[in-house]
C-alpha cells in the first residue's frame, strides 16, 4: 500500500450549532479516483473547504504530501498542488475564457509588476506557452469556439467545464471537483469522465469527486466515501459501499425526511 | 483680442488642471476599475503628493510670511535644491511624491485592505480626512491653514508668468502619456489579468494559487503613487496649497465622478472622463443670466452627473476587453 | 514589511500556545476597556458631551443605514436631505406662522411650540422628494441592476444639485432658526471624593437625544412588529425570495425612502435647533460622522447605527480631552478603523454574503 497522498484526522468544523463536519478521518491514495457522496447536507463541500482552508479548522488535522495542510492561506495551499473547482461557479465574468484559463498557472514572470513593465519579451515568449496549453485545455473540454466569449456569457454547463479547465491549469497533483456533472450533457460528461481517467494514468493527477449522480460515481471511481450528518459512515470501493446497509439507510432516511 | 486672450489662457489652465485630474483619475482606475478596491479617500493621495512634492522643493522659509513651518523649508535647503538647480529636481520630486504615497498606501493597506467593499471606502476616507487634518492642524509642518504660497515653478522665466500655463502643459501632458502607456501596459500583462481576475472573484483568484492580499496592496499602492504625481503637478500648476484644497469634494468626489462618467476599467475612458467633467464645470461660469449664478452653476453640475449616469450607465466609453 | 495580524498571530501561538493567545487576547481586551472605561469616568463632562452629540448622529444615521440596507445604496445625499428638511422648517417659522407663535418658549427649551408644526411640514416634504427622486432616478437605475458605486455617484449628484438650489433660494449665510436664550443645566458631580466635574448640558440637547431615541425605537418597532416593516426587512434580505413571496417590493422600496427621508428631515431640523444655528453646508459636514457611525454599527441595522452613533460621539468628544478638536474626525475613524479589525463587520453587522 502507498503512502495516502491526503490524510484528514478528526476534522472538525461548525456553524453556529450545527456541526457541518463532525470528526471525520479518511485517507486518499495517490492516483486514485475517490467519490465523495452522501445526501444533501452531508458536509461534502464543507469537506472541500477545510481541505483548502477556505474555511478554517476547529480541531484536526490535514496532511497532504506528508505535510500539515490546514492553517495556512488558500493561495498557498493551491500552490502546493490541490487545485478545486466550485459547486456554484466561480468564472471571472468580465474576463474571456481563454483569459480564465491562462490566469493559472503559477510562477508567471509577468505577474511581478517589475517585469511585466520592463522584460515584455519575456513575458510574451511566457505568455505564449501558457496560452498553449491553454489552447489545449479547452480542446479536451470542447470548448475551442467559445475561446474569446466572456464568461459571464457561458451557459451554466459550460462554466462547469471551465472550472475543471481552471483546475487543469494548475497542473495539480490533487483535484478536488464539486459536483462538475450538474447541468453538463451526460454524452459530453462521460467524455470528462473518460479524461479524468486518462489524466490519472498520464499524469498521476489524484481525484476526489463530489457528485449527486451516483451511477457515475460508481461507474467512474476507484474507491468511494459516503458521508452523513457531518461523519464519513461509510467508506470502500464501490462494490462495498453499495452493498452497505448504513449507507442505504441514509439515503433512504434523505429521502424519507 | 483681449478677449480672445482670455479665452486662450482659460483653455490653458483648463487643459493643465484637468490634465492632472486626468492622472489622478488613471489611478482611481487602477483601484477600482480593474482590482473592485473601493478608495473615497483620494484626497489623502491628493494632498500627500501635493505636500511632499512643495516641501521638497520650497526655499527656506521668510520668517515674515511662515511662523510656523519650519521642517520642510530646512528639508529643501538641506537637500540641496538650490545647488542642482529647480528644473532637474522636477522629475525627482514626482518620483519622491509617487514614492510617499505608495508607502503610505502599502502601510495602511496592510491593515485595512483586507475588509469588504463598504468598509474599505470608510477606512479611506477617514484616512483622507486624517491626513488633511495633519497639515491643516500642525503648523509646524507646513504652515497649517495658510497653506504654502510661491512654490516654485519649473521652467520658470521662459514667458512671461502670464502665459506660464503654456509652458508647464507640455510637461503634464507627457508625463500623463508616460502614465497612461505605463498604466496599459500592466493592464495588459499577466499582472493585471490577476488584478482583474480579483475584481471579478475573489475566492478563485485565491484557489488559483494568487496571493489576492498581495496583489491588492501592489494595486492599491501603484494607484495611490498615481494619485500622488497628480499631487505635485497640482501644486506646480497653483503655486500654492492650502489644507482647503484638499476637502473630499473637489479632491475626491468630483474625480469619482469623472470617472464613472468616463466609463471605469478602461484608462482611455477615466481620461476623457476627467477632460470632459472639468470641461463642463469649469466652462459653467460663462454661462449667461440668472445661469450664471455659482450655486445654480452647482445644481446644473449635480444634474448633469446624475442624468449622464441614468443615459450611459457604463460611462462614455465603457469597458472594452480588446486583448490578442 | 507586510503587518499581517494572522503572521503575527502565528508568532505569539508558536510561543505561549493557543490557550497562552487566547490569555493574552483576554488581557489585552480587557487592558484596552479598563483604559476606555477609565478615560470615561475622568472626562465625565466630555462623555455626557459624546452621549449628547452622539444622539444627533444616531436620529441621522438611523435613516441613512435603512437606506443603505434596504436599497443597497450608500446615499451621499443624506445630509442634503437634512439640510432639506431644516430649510423647510425656517420657511414654516419664517413664512408661514404669524411671528408671535415663535415667541414663548417652551419649559427650559430655547423652542417654541412651533417647532411642532414645522417639523412635521419639514418631515413630510422631504420623505416626498425622496420618493419622487426614487422615481425618477434610482428606479431606473435599480431596474437595469446598477452597481453599488454607480449609485452611489447617482447619489452625489442629487446631493450636489440639492445643495445648489437650496444655496440659491436661500442663499449661503449663516440661518437661525427663532429662539430664546436659555441657561445650560450645570451640575457638579464628584468622582470618588478625587475631583469634581462641572457637567455642562444645553437644555435642546436633552430634548434631540429623547427624540433620537423615541424615533429609534419606532424604526425598530415598526420593522420588527408591522406587517409592512417585516416586508421590507425581507427584500432587503433576499429581494427575489421576496417577490416570490408575494411582497411588493417597489412599495417596500417606496416605504424605505418615506422612512429615510422623513428621518433625515427630522434629523435636520433637530439638528440645527441643538446647533442653534443652519447652514447650507451643515448637511454635508455630518455626513461623515454619519457614515462612520452607520459602517461602526454594522451597515444595514437601523438600531446598530444608533449605538455606533453613541460610539462616534463619544469617542470623538473624549478624545478632545488629549487631541485639538479639529482632530475629531480623524479620531473616530481611527477608532473605526481598531473596531473593524476586531469585528469586520461592525457591531451588530451580520455578514452578507
Amino acid at each position: 500500500m502507498t503512502e495516502p497522498i491526503l490524510k484528514v484526522e478528526d476534522a472538525v468544523c461548525a456553524f453556529g450549532g450545527l456541526r457541518a463536519v463532525d470528526n471525520c478521518s479518511f485517507e486518499i491514495e495517490a492516483g486514485t479516483i475517490t467519490g465523495l457522496i452522501g445526501p444533501n447536507g452531508a458536509g461534502k463541500s464543507t469537506m472541500f473547504n477545510l481541505i483548502t482552508d477556505m474555511v478554517p479548522l476547529q480541531s484536526g488535522r490535514i496532511f497532504f504530501d506528508g505535510h500539515r495542510l490546514d492553517g495556512i492561506p488558500p493561495h498557498s495551499v493551491a500552490r502546493r498542488g490541490v487545485a478545486r473547482t466550485f459547486q456554484i461557479p466561480g468564472e471571472l465574468g468580465r474576463m474571456t475564457v481563454l483569459e480564465n484559463l491562462a490566469v493559472v498557472p503559477e510562477g508567471q514572470i509577468g505577474e511581478a509588476m517589475f517585469t511585466s513593465v520592463f522584460a515584455p519579451g519575456l513575458v510574451r515568449r511566457q505568455e505564449e506557452r501558457i496560452r498553449e496549453q491553454a489552447r489545449e485545455v479547452l480542446g479536451l473540454l470542447q470548448l475551442t469556439h467559445l475561446e474569446e466569449e466572456l464568461a459571464a456569457n457561458l451557459s451554466t454547463g459550460q462554466k462547469k467545464l471551465l472550472e475543471i479547465g481552471r483546475a487543469l491549469m494548475a497542473s495539480p497533483k490533487l483535484v478536488l471537483l464539486d459536483e462538475p456533472a450538474a447541468g453538463v450533457n451526460p454524452t459530453l460528461m462521460r467524455n470528462i469522465a473518460q479524461t479524468i481517467r486518462d489524466l490519472r494514468d498520464e499524469r498521476g493527477i489524484t481525484w476526489v469527486i463530489v457528485e449527486h449522480d451516483v451511477p457515475l460515481i460508481m461507474e467512474m471511481c476507484d474507491r468511494v466515501i459516503v458521508m452523513a450528518e457531518g461523519k464519513v459512515i461509510a467508506n470502500g470501493t464501490p462494490e462495498e459501499v453499495r452493498s452497505d446497509a448504513r449507507v442505504l439507510d441514509a439515503y433512504l432516511g434523505g429521502v424519507a425526511a | 483680442m483681449v478677449e480672445l486672450e482670455g479665452i486662450i489662457l482659460h483653455i490653458g489652465s483648463f487643459l493643465v488642471i484637468a490634465g492632472i485630474y486626468a492622472i489622478i483619475n488613471v489611478g482611481l482606475n487602477v483601484h477600482y476599475g480593474h482590482t473592485g478596491l473601493f478608495n473615497i479617500g483620494i484626497a489623502a493621495f491628493f494632498a500627500l503628493g501635493a505636500y511632499t512634492a512643495s516641501i521638497l522643493v520650497m526655499p527656506p522659509p521668510n520668517p515674515d510670511l511662515y511662523q510656523q513651518y519650519e521642517w520642510g523649508g530646512n528639508l529643501a535647503f538641506t537637500l540641496g535644491s538650490e545647488r542642482i538647480g529647480f528644473d532637474l529636481w522636477f522629475p525627482l520630486v514626482l518620483i519622491a511624491a509617487a514614492a510617499v504615497c505608495a508607502a503610505v498606501a502599502y502601510l495602511v493597506g496592510s491593515i485595512t485592505i483586507r475588509l469588504r467593499g463598504d468598509y474599505l471606502a470608510i477606512t479611506t476616507l477617514g484616512l483622507g480626512e486624517a491626513v488633511r487634518l495633519v497639515f491643516t492642524n500642525e503648523g509646524w509642518l507646513a504652515d497649517g491653514t495658510r497653506g504654502l504660497n510661491g512654490i516654485p515653478r519649473v521652467l520658470d522665466g521662459l514667458v512671461d508668468p502670464h502665459w506660464y500655463d503654456f509652458v508647464f502643459l507640455p510637461l503634464v501632458l507627457i508625463v500623463l502619456v508616460v502614465v497612461y502607456f505605463l498604466s496599459q501596459r500592466l493592464a495588459a500583462s499577466p499582472w493585471g489579468r490577476v488584478i482583474l481576475a480579483i475584481r471579478e472573484n475573489e475566492d478563485t483568484a485565491e484557489m488559483v494559487g494568487k496571493n489576492v492580499f498581495q496583489f491588492k496592496l501592489q494595486a492599491f499602492a501603484y494607484g495611490a503613487a498615481l494619485m500622488g504625481i497628480g499631487g505635485a503637478l497640482y501644486a506646480f500648476a497653483k503655486h500654492s496649497i492650502t489644507p482647503q484644497a484638499f476637502e473630499p469634494f473637489f479632491a475626491t468626489f468630483i474625480i469619482w465622478a469623472m470617472l464613472i462618467l468616463g466609463g471605469s476599467g478602461n484608462h482611455r475612458g477615466a481620461i476623457l472622463g476627467a477632460f470632459v467633467l472639468w470641461a463642463v464645470i469649469s466652462s459653467s461660469q460663462f454661462l449667461p443670466g440668472f445661469l450664471g449664478d455659482p450655486n445654480l452653476r452647482l445644481a446644473v453640475i449635480g444634474l448633469i452627473i446624475v442624468v449622464v449616469l441614468l443615459v450611459r450607465p457604463a460611462g462614455i466609453v465603457p469597458e472594452t476587453r480588446t486583448r490578442t | 514589511m507586510v503587518i499581517n495580524t494572522n503572521a503575527i498571530r502565528d508568532v505569539i501561538v508558536s510561543v505561549v500556545g493557543e490557550r497562552g493567545f487566547m490569555v493574552i487576547e483576554r488581557a489585552a481586551l480587557f487592558a484596552v476597556g479598563g483604559l476606555a472605561l477609565w478615560a470615561l469616568i475622568w472626562q465625565l463632562d466630555l462623555t455626557v458631551n459624546g452621549l449628547l452629540v452622539g444622539s444627533v448622529y444616531a436620529l441621522g444615521a438611523v435613516g441613512l443605514s435603512l437606506v443603505y440596507g434596504n436599497l443597497h445604496l450608500p446615499n451621499i445625499a443624506h445630509g442634503d436631505y437634512m439640510t432639506l428638511g431644516a430649510f423647510i422648517a425656517l420657511f414654516v417659522f419664517g413664512s408661514l406662522v404669524p411671528e408671535v407663535w415663535n415667541e414663548n418658549s417652551v419649559g427650559p427649551f430655547t423652542f417654541s411650540y412651533t417647532l411642532f408644526i414645522a417639523l412635521p411640514i419639514g418631515v413630510l416634504f422631504v420623505a416626498v422628494f425622496a420618493v419622487v427622486v426614487d422615481q425618477l432616478v434610482y428606479r431606473t437605475m435599480r431596474r437595469r441592476g446598477a452597481l453599488p458605486g454607480v449609485m452611489a455617484l447617482t447619489s452625489l449628484g442629487v446631493a450636489i444639485a440639492l445643495r445648489g438650489f437650496i444655496q440659491y433660494i436661500w442663499g449661503t449665510e449663516v440661518e437661525h432658526f427663532p429662539r430664546e436664550s436659555k441657561k445650560f443645566l450645570i451640575y457638579t458631580v464628584d468622582l470618588f471624593h478625587l475631583q469634581d466635574v462641572l457637567v455642562r448640558i444645553p437644555p435642546d440637547m436633552i430634548f434631540v437625544s429623547i427624540a433620537a431615541i423615541v424615533l429609534t425605537l419606532a424604526t425598530y418597532l415598526f420593522l420588527n412588529m408591522t406587517r409592512w416593516g417585516k416586508a421590507m426587512r425581507a427584500a432587503a434580505d433576499n429581494e427575489d425570495l421576496a417577490r416570490v413571496t408575494g411582497i411588493d417590493v417597489e412599495r417596500t422600496n417606496l416605504l424605505t425612502w418615506v422612512i429615510g427621508g422623513g428621518m433625515a428631515a427630522a434629523a435636520g431640523i433637530l439638528f440645527a435647533t441643538g446647533q442653534g444655528q443652519l447652514l447650507t453646508i451643515s448637511g454635508w459636514k455630518i455626513l461623515i460622522p454619519l457614515f462612520a457611525a452607520v459602517v461602526a454599527g454594522g451597515i444595514g441595522n437601523p438600531y446598530g447605527a444608533f449605538a455606533g452613533a453613541i460610539f462616534v460621539g463619544v469617542v470623538g468628544e473624549v478624545s478632545t480631552a488629549w487631541l485639538e478638536p479639529s482632530y475629531k474626525p480623524a479620531v473616530f475613524f481611527a477608532a473605526i478603523i481598531v473596531l473593524l479589525l476586531v469585528r469586520p463587520n461592525g457591531l451588530f453587522g451580520q455578514s452578507r454574503s
